[in-house]
């Protein structure tokens, strides 16, 4: 009896903790080379994380962003959306080898499973999205 | 098959279409505007400086002030991918790939897309070194050799870019000069160190792993580079044309200066037609006599339609 309870207490908790954090969860955030770990690599141990490398000297990137944030506020919390500004965050652009923007990575479990780059039609980008979050 | 059937359809958002849609919003056409994208190859234009009333606006925002006029109006833009187009018992159907849709008349303003080389390399490197936007990539190239493929001035104005952070520039080219250059443009290049030109050449492939590593010629020639700019100029979607039957002259819908296409309710403006300049102004006019044909045309079938029903009442009198 003790351990059913324990367990129900366990299940409880779990669920307090998931829906605290639910309601925390930003759905579009703004890293950099400081934050990126936290941030992006280990919140995508939780839930997928879309990394959006960027600048505002890159006219399709900001085709592209309006359509990501969108997409992040339909779907719902299903990932977070995070933007990358190369312009301060060169670090990143090197570490992952970006070479053209705007870049996209899914990362999961703190690693990349999936990218694309430009500014791809908003259909297109459902489909990529669907396609990965469809995997976990 | 969904909703009602519109009386003019719009494929296409960039200048062109846009103002198609404003004046058909005026003229109030039930219109729809469908696009794989809002904006247009204008809105990755760094700067317009020709457009009246604006010594220099980002085309980004030209183009979200056209689409705002055209919400305004009450115009909606369906971010959708055009898969079919046919005509169909005097109605076009336009299947998506989200439905289909059903218009009385169609205007054509899809525009153009910047020209892929077509070798083995470029679409597996995309993002690896192979770019279409100087503007957006050169900083990721510092130190590095790069090579601009073309020689037009989007061309040399890409690798006067690019040489502010490259290593070195190849300028290769398949002609024996800047033909098309502006000689402005051509006396800076000269000037620029950093530059080298190749005439003369082709690309016949581009290698790499995890990146560009080098370009192969066509002549066997290699050359060493990290990063490939192509600046090789524009061509039209050629798909939607093939579809309707439509009269093409290099790939560019051929019209009448009323904008009407060899097509009987199909219309065509910007730059998808064979007009003499591919500006956003030319783009906007085109588009504005497109709706205006559109209208007198719709126009003309409902006038019919009317002397008809007149006509049956007037016997129904007798």
């Amino acid at each position: 009896m003790d351990e059913e309870l324990q367990r129900i207490r366990e299940m409880k908790m779990k669920e307090m903790i998931k829906n605290l954090r639910r309601d925390r969860m930003e759905t579009v955030i703004e890293v950099n080379d400081e934050s990126f770990q936290e941030k992006v690599i280990e919140q995508s141990k939780g839930v997928p994380v879309v990394v959006d490398f960027w600048a505002q000297w890159c006219m399709p990137c900001m085709m592209l962003g309006p359509t990501l944030d969108k997409l992040a506020k339909d779907y719902n919390e299903k990932f977070v959306l995070a933007k990358v500004n190369m312009e301060s965050s060169r670090g990143l652009a090197q570490r992952y080898g970006i070479m053209s923007i705007p870049a996209v990575k899914m990362f999961k479990n703190g690693k990349v499973v999936d990218e694309f780059v430009g500014a791809l039609p908003e259909p297109q980008i459902k489909d990529w999205i669907d396609r990965n979050l469809g995997d976990s | 098959m969904e909703g009602s059937t519109y009386d003019l359809a719009i494929i296409g958002s960039g200048p062109a279409g846009l103002t198609a849609g404003i004046y058909a919003g005026r003229y109030l056409l039930n219109t729809l505007i469908i696009s794989r994208e809002s904006g247009g190859t204008i809105m990755e234009a760094h700067r317009v400086c020709n457009f009246p009333t604006y010594n220099e606006i980002r085309g980004f925002d030209l183009s979200r002030k056209m689409i705002e006029q055209v919400g305004e109006l009450g115009i909606h833009i369906k971010n959708e991918t055009v898969e079919k187009l046919k005509e169909n018992d005097g109605f076009f159907e336009i299947k998506t790939n989200v439905g289909t849709h059903r218009s009385k008349k169609l205007i054509i303003a899809t525009g153009r897309e910047k020209r892929k080389l077509g070798v083995a390399g470029e679409k597996e490197l995309l993002g690896k070194g192979v770019s279409y936007c100087a503007t957006c990539d050169a900083a990721f190239f510092k130190d590095k050799n790069v090579a601009v493929i073309g020689g037009s001035n989007s061309a040399l104005t890409a690798a006067l870019l690019v040489a502010e952070y490259a290593k070195k520039v190849y300028i290769i080219y398949r002609r024996e000069r800047f033909f098309r250059a502006d000689p402005a443009w051509v006396r800076i290049t000269d000037k620029n160190e950093k530059i080298e030109y190749m005439f003369n050449s082709e690309v016949g492939s581009i290698k790499g792993g995890n990146s560009v590593e080098k370009l192969v010629l066509k002549d066997g020639l290699e050359v060493e580079v990290g990063g490939v700019f192509i600046e090789i100029g524009y061509e039209p979607n050629r798909e939607i044309p093939k579809q309707l039957d439509l009269k093409t002259d290099k790939g560019y819908i051929v019209v009448d200066n009323m904008q009407k296409t060899n097509v009987g309710g199909v219309f065509a403006a910007g730059d998808v037609t064979n007009n003499p300049l591919k500006q956003v102004i030319t783009a906007c006019g085109q588009g504005a006599v497109a709706a205006m044909s559109a209208y007198e045309e719709l126009n003309k079938e409902n006038d019919g339609l009317k002397d008809n029903e007149k006509g049956i009442q007037g016997l129904a009198i007798q």
